[in-house]
């Protein structure tokens, strides 16, 4: 029995727990380098009556010169796989007018190069396969975007975004490495509420030719090696899902959208009879009419702001009751408001006798709340 | 990488040492990839293809032929082949009519039966495994004749 202590061979036999401590741990995850040259060289002795000759070396086209053969080499060629995936796998909730909107993808290279990433999103409509739907939700709404996508710097998940710039791709991303990738984009005012917008963001692999890194730049995209070719060349074998896409190229897709959460306003406007000269009830000449109108965001997801209720009232039949609940004309949620004009208080309330208009500024209204405005009229005397 | 290199640099060296001398054996070693596919019957079947695209778990094949090109019979001849630290060898590959496998864990210093070798490592000792081999040799039981071939063969799994 022979005992033998060999540490070299060691390393790839513990597998990555051990390597991890002695190597780096990227290059044996994923296996040998694209563009390693593996050689291998026999070397023959023999001896010829009972003299030893000098021993002969292989080569690949076969040698029989002592010192002249050259090892058999094959390049490492380049497996191509990677994965790309949402963060949170929910939609991203956003409010009409929100700029920098985002949501997060991870990209993880599990390939055996260090490669380049093209990133493109692509809007999904309600004609796209299956309706456009994501996270369970069909594609309503394609007017959020333009996608704006940034790659992060540091981990990307905590705190707010972090980047460096717009590069629309991945540079230069390691073998076993992941990436966050934000995709920004900004929800028109005049999204509606519960409009969900839905996109796929596809990632391209691509590498330069002796894959060398070169940041800086994109590398051009990769397409699979076919068929007997050189072997001096490092090649494109595609490990990823879904193999190569119409160009050619290795492309992996994940999808992701928005959830527009906006206010929904109900107005609804009811009158009642306050007073007539003859205690009828009816709407008589010189009777006083109060109205109340109510603006409901109970359907609503987001506060309703910037409110304002205007009303112009027939002043050939009906003039503004004054000081109806003094010391104000117009009530807001129960709240008197002097309804001058033009208006001298900051109190949000005008009323131009000469034209009937009314203004009334109506303070935020939560989601789930409504808000009510009421104000008195009388009808013309006879 | 640094393997080939240092290789390199011994060819130089040995050439300018015996530029003119010739052998009496011609040696070729060839890599080829084994490929796995489905034949008509569903059964799979493995062919041996140029090894042009190689990625990591893939599996290549070297064949080693060595033919006599003297007139006189080669006596003792012993093939020796480290295996590249990029390569895992497939347990049980070697392959060599006529010859005595043995298989070395020590870089190339001591050769055995593959057998009857051991690693120690932390203290404890156990079996060699197919990972523990450093090179592998073929121990020609026969002198090998004039114009006569001979054939080794191992396979690896690209790490």
């Amino acid at each position: 029995m022979k005992t033998v202590v060999n540490s070299a061979r060691l390393f790839t036999r513990l597998g990555i727990a051990a390597a991890a401590l002695l190597l780096s741990q990227q290059v044996l995850a994923v296996g040998t380098d694209a563009g390693t040259a593996v050689s291998n060289q026999a070397i023959v002795a023999y001896d010829v009556g009972t003299e030893p000759q000098t021993p002969i070396e292989s080569d690949p086209l076969g040698n029989s010169t002592p010192g002249a053969g050259a090892a058999t080499v094959f390049l490492v060629d380049r497996r191509v796989a990677f994965t790309i995936v949402e963060v949170g796998g929910a939609h991203t909730e956003v409010a009409p007018g929100d700029v920098q909107a985002f949501t997060r993808f991870e990209l993880t290279n599990n390939g055996n190069a260090i490669m380049d990433f093209d990133l493109d999103a692509l809007d999904l409509t309600s004609a796209s396969p299956g309706g456009g739907t994501v996270h369970g939700a069909a594609d309503t709404d394609d007017s959020v975007g333009p996608f704006t996508i940034r790659v992060a710097n540091g981990d990307g998940i905590t705190g707010t975004p972090d980047f460096a710039t717009d590069l629309p791709y991945v540079d230069e991303l390691g073998e076993e490495e992941t990436v966050v990738i934000y995709v920004f984009a900004t929800i028109p005012g005049t999204s509606p509420n519960d409009a969900y917008d839905n996109f796929t963001l596809n990632a391209t692999a691509a590498d330069d030719a002796t894959a060398t890194p070169t940041p800086g730049a994109l590398d051009p995209l990769l397409t699979e090696s076919a068929g007997a070719d050189d072997p001096t060349v490092i090649e494109s074998v595609f490990a990823n899902t879904s193999g190569a896409d119409v160009n050619g190229n290795a492309t992996e897709g994940a999808d992701d959208g928005f959830h527009v959460n906006s206010a929904e306003l109900v107005i609804s406007k009811i009158s009642a009879v306050i007073s007539d000269p003859f205690g009828s009830g009816k709407a008589l000449p010189d009777a006083v009419i109060e109205y109340t109108v109510t603006v409901d965001n109970t359907a609503g997801a987001s506060p309703a702001q910037n409110v304002v209720m205007t009303d112009t009232l027939q002043i050939a039949n009906v003039t503004l009751e004054d000081e109806a609940y003094a010391p104000g004309d117009v009530l807001i949620n129960g709240a008197p408001c002097n309804a001058d004009f033009p208006d001298s208080e900051p109190d949000g309330c005008t009323y131009d006798a000469s034209t009937g208009d009314m203004t009334i500024v109506v303070p935020d209204i939560a989601a789930g709340a409504s808000a009510t405005i009421t104000y008195r009229v009388r009808i013309s005397p006879l | 990488m640094k393997r080939l290199m240092s290789m390199v640099v011994l060819l130089a060296l040995s050439v300018t040492a015996y530029p003119q001398e010739q052998g009496h054996l011609n040696v070729r070693t060839v890599v080829q990839k084994e490929q796995v596919k489905v034949n008509e019957k569903g059964e799979a079947e493995s062919e041996l293809v140029a090894a042009d695209t190689v990625v990591p778990g893939e599996r290549v094949v070297y064949t080693i032929t060595f033919q006599n090109i003297s007139e006189e019979p080669a006596e003792n001849v012993v093939i020796t082949n480290p295996i590249s630290g990029d390569l895992m060898y497939v347990d049980g590959s070697a392959f060599g009519p006529g010859s005595d496998i043995q298989f070395s864990v020590d870089g190339g210093l001591t050769f055995a039966k593959a057998t009857e070798l051991t690693v120690t490592e932390d203290g404890t000792t156990r079996s060699a495994g197919a990972g523990d081999f450093t090179h592998i040799r073929w121990v020609m039981q026969q002198e090998l004749a004039a114009g006569a071939q001979g054939v080794a063969r191992f396979s690896a799994v690209l790490e």
